[in-house]
């Protein structure tokens, strides 16, 4: 592991301008899999009839938004998003039932 | 003469005979509550919906001569409920809430810097019919991030009023126009409520109109309200919701397959909530579209995510919150020590002053150890509380405590809780009460009260000087490791963490057996930073206070005054005679002062003690030693554990009056401890062994002896089940504490 991966995981330096890459993610990615500085656009739910599913979408979850990572919590979880011009945290397990697509462009 | 028109006749009832009540709802993090704050000053009644824990808040505001109720309902972000809590908001708009009509109008507070979220709530509440006014909150932030709104042209687009307000509304002269519109709104009329989707409000009309044909031919003799279509509509959107729970109770389990025959109609290729959220969306866009000028979201949310760079950082942040935390220890302790010291004194002053001005008897006794001793217990509490509810608030308006809970949620949930719950547990090594009442940010239920169950296992303060009396007595200095670990320290970080061990399986047994829930959610906005507004800060401290002082403060009280009585009760005449007799041989035989008025002190002590084993509470003593004999206690400690039930730090003094070393004794008292190490049963042997000692201290770092704590869990529960539980199973697990000690020696 090197000097700048060390600093990367315990969350020194961001991750912004190691990004870049369009195609990033696979097509069953879920917001679990977000990368720092790579935005993704939502897709749907596992289950969109879940209680949690329907609150997410009234928060702003819904298809095409973009959405970012900004940072995770000590130990990697809970994890900060940005979308809808707000910051929103998630647990990873929340995260993983929301299926994320690369962003359009 | 002309009719008047039914319109003029509603509004002209609605001066006549009750109060018009205005309903407040928005996202969280909107400034809704300081607005409320801002609009009813001290003027609020705080109290529980029926059945949940949720906070009722109704207020007084006065328009020029007129005076309406505002209710403040709690923030959310759709009127979707999913638990009986978020219900409370829907309750209310629909008036489902005992006498509470519905609203005559409802303000929406929306967050100027975050208009589009904000809408979804408020486009909901323009469905309901209505009348609305927009608060359009923090203009003034939204201006400096160089974001414009043309506020005219959302008016309009929405067509309803939209007020723009500013979050630092310190002066009232601000809120007029707010006011103005308000006034206006609650005689006015919707005539055709707006609806996003007009075929799900027809289906949920017919479909309620349906439901009422068939509730009224049911022979059920108690008459139902009629059901509401929204909350139909409500049913058909939030499937599996609290609004199809509700129906289903009523019309049978068949509802749920009408509701799912009519979303299946509504919407093909998606779920309905899917498509309501999707539509509502889109509509708000097209709202916004061309109204709204905000500048890229990468440049508006630079400050408060530089800000986050250090704060959530995992390991820089998770420092500064040890950090913050220590200070915020630090200063409930050093400046509410002062003040506390002064309750402390004025009580003594007053003791003094009593019996100084009264004649010797029971009414003296009544107002200097049962009055002013009650009161003083409850006072002494107010400094801690206001200190760290003071802390509390502004972290939480300030946005720093949901960065807390994002911080150490990972550290909560082994034990079934969230970040939520981590101030609150820390916060009750003060004081169990603020923290109770501090676990309001815990947004789910079961988690809250399993916060509840453990908050008062912490070592709080009123503990330290029964472990301090009672280490300094049993516990030899000892020193190990070259004097570096003294063994009396250790045992004081034993007991803490006793109390940590306690509180924690706790909240982990609750979760896993009552208190198990659904999949646990951490859906948590991390709102941006803020500046509390001072004047809600203080309306909230004094509400705080106010709700203490009154629910706790009378409980204590009372409770106080029982236990005087059993103590005083029945006084003994033959010991009083006793004692003037003894009085007036020393004061014959002993020349020197000094010599004489120690002698009649100690005389006097023996006379509190011997009226005290033979009043109520020395034989209530006596009766229950019995169940405390496994643990090692005679009767004059089984008697002090009675007398400490009110509040723990009182068995020092009772143990001080059964030792007859006087009760104004504390616990660096020497006579006390050397008393209480002498103490012997009637065959010679030592009461007080290490392991019985101990056993005192496990009890009283596990047992619930804290009528504040225990009114407080009422409040907030809003039931006596939670409280009777708390104490009940930490008594018990005192006691069993307790045993095991005993068995040691």
């Amino acid at each position: 592991m090197s000097i700048l991966q060390l600093a990367q995981r315990f969350g020194f330096t961001s991750g912004t301008k190691a990004a870049g890459k369009a195609c990033a993610y696979e097509d069953d990615a879920t917001l679990a899999d977000l990368k720092l500085g790579q935005p993704a656009q939502v897709m749907g739910f596992q289950n969109a009839e879940h209680p949690s599913a329907q609150r997410l979408m009234q928060l702003g979850m819904i298809k095409g938004e973009i959405i970012e990572l900004l940072r995770s919590a000590p130990g990697g979880d809970p994890m900060e998003y940005r979308v809808m011009g707000y910051n929103l945290s998630l647990r990873r397990a929340e995260a993983a039932e929301i299926l994320v697509a690369n962003q359009p462009g | 003469m002309t009719p008047a028109k039914p319109s003029e006749l509603i509004a002209s009832d609605k001066d006549q005979n009750t109060q018009a009540t205005i309903a407040v709802v928005g996202n969280p993090n909107t400034g809704k509550s300081t607005l409320f704050n801002l609009l009813t000053g001290m003027r609020q009644k705080v109290a529980n919906y029926p059945g949940v824990t949720v906070e009722k808040r109704v207020g007084e505001l006065n328009i020029g001569e007129r005076s309406f109720q505002l209710i403040d309902l709690p923030g959310t972000y759709s009127l979707a409920a999913h638990s009986p809590d978020e219900r409370a908001a829907i309750d209310v708009l629909l008036g489902r809430i005992g006498d509470m009509p519905p609203p005559d109008a409802v303000l929406v507070v929306i967050d100027a810097t975050n208009i589009k979220r904000n809408l979804f709530v408020a486009t909901e509440v323009l469905e309901l019919g209505i009348p609305v006014v927009i608060a359009l909150n923090m203009v003034d932030i939204a201006e400096s991030q160089h974001i414009s709104i043309d506020v005219n042209a959302l008016a309009a687009r929405l067509n309803t009023v939209v007020i723009p307000t500013i979050a630092a509304a310190t002066r009232h002269e601000n809120l007029e126009p707010l006011k103005a519109a308000l006034a206006k709104a609650v005689d006015e009329t919707v005539k055709k409520p707006w609806a996003l989707l007009e075929d799900v409000k027809q289906a949920a009309e017919e479909l309620a109109a349906e439901l009422n044909i068939e509730h009224t031919s049911q022979e059920s003799g108690a008459v139902k309200e009629p059901v509401a279509a929204y909350e139909v509509q409500r049913a058909l959107i939030d499937k599996g919701g609290e609004a199809e729970k509700r129906l289903i109770e009523v019309f049978g389990d068949s509802l749920s397959l009408r509701l799912q025959a009519q979303r299946d109609l509504l919407s093909v290729g998606q779920t309905l909530a899917e498509r309501d959220a999707n539509e509502r969306y889109a509509h708000i866009a097209e709202t916004l579209d061309g109204i709204v000028h905000a500048p890229d979201d990468n440049q508006q949310r630079s400050l408060t995510e530089r800000v986050d760079q250090i704060v959530s950082h995992p390991i820089i942040g998770s420092a500064l919150f040890v950090l913050v935390m220590a200070t915020v220890f630090q200063a409930v302790f050093s400046w509410a020590t002062p003040l506390m010291d002064l309750i402390d004194g004025a009580a003594g002053w007053a003791t003094e002053w009593v019996y100084a001005t009264l004649p010797e008897g029971a009414i003296a006794s009544l107002l200097a150890d049962g009055v002013v001793a009650g009161v003083g217990s409850v006072v002494i509490f107010l400094p801690q509380i206001l200190i760290l509810f003071a802390f509390i608030i502004v972290l939480e308006d300030s946005g720093y405590m949901a960065r807390a809970a994002f911080l150490m949620d990972r550290s909560m949930r082994w034990c079934g809780l969230s970040g939520h719950s981590f101030v609150p547990m820390l916060s009750s090594f003060a004081c169990a009460v603020p923290a109770i009442m501090g676990t309001r940010v815990i947004p789910d239920t079961r988690d809250r009260i399993a916060t509840i169950m453990a908050a008062p296992f912490m070592t709080c303060s009123a503990r330290l000087p029964v472990y301090a009396l009672l280490i300094a007595a049993f516990i030899p200095q000892q020193h190990y490791f070259f004097g570096l670990i003294n063994l009396q320290g250790l045992v004081l970080l034993g007991l803490y963490l006793l109390g940590i061990a306690g509180g924690v399986l706790t909240a982990f047994l609750l979760k896993r057996t009552i208190l198990r829930g659904s999949a646990p959610t951490f859906l948590m906005e991390l709102p941006p930073y803020r500046t509390p507004n001072i004047k809600s800060v203080l309306v909230r401290l004094v509400e705080r206070a106010k709700a203490f002082l009154v629910r706790a403060g009378t409980v204590i009280f009372f409770v106080s005054v029982v236990v005087w009585s059993l103590a005083y009760f029945p006084r003994s005449e033959i010991l009083a005679a006793d004692f003037e007799r003894q009085k007036l041989a020393v004061e014959s035989s002993m020349q020197v002062e000094a010599e004489r008025e120690h002698a009649i002190s100690v005389l006097e002590n023996e006379l509190a003690a011997a009226q005290m084993e033979q009043s109520l509470l020395g034989r209530m003593g006596k009766t229950i030693a019995p169940v405390f004999k496994p643990l090692g206690w005679d009767w004059k400690l089984s008697a002090a554990v009675i007398a400490s039930f009110p509040a723990r730090e009182v068995v020092i003094a009772v143990l001080g009056t059964t030792y007859a070393v006087g009760s104004d004794v504390d616990e660096e008292d020497e006579g006390l401890r050397d008393r209480v190490r002498n103490a012997a049963w009637p065959d010679g042997r030592k009461i007080f062994t290490p392991g019985i000692a101990l056993g005192l201290m496990v009890f009283y770092a596990l047992c619930l002896q804290c009528a504040a704590t225990v009114v407080i869990i009422h409040r907030e529960t809003n039931s006596w089940r939670w409280p009777a539980f708390a104490w009940v199973y930490m008594t018990s697990l005192g006691y069993l504490g307790a045993l095991a000690c005993a068995q040691l020696g």
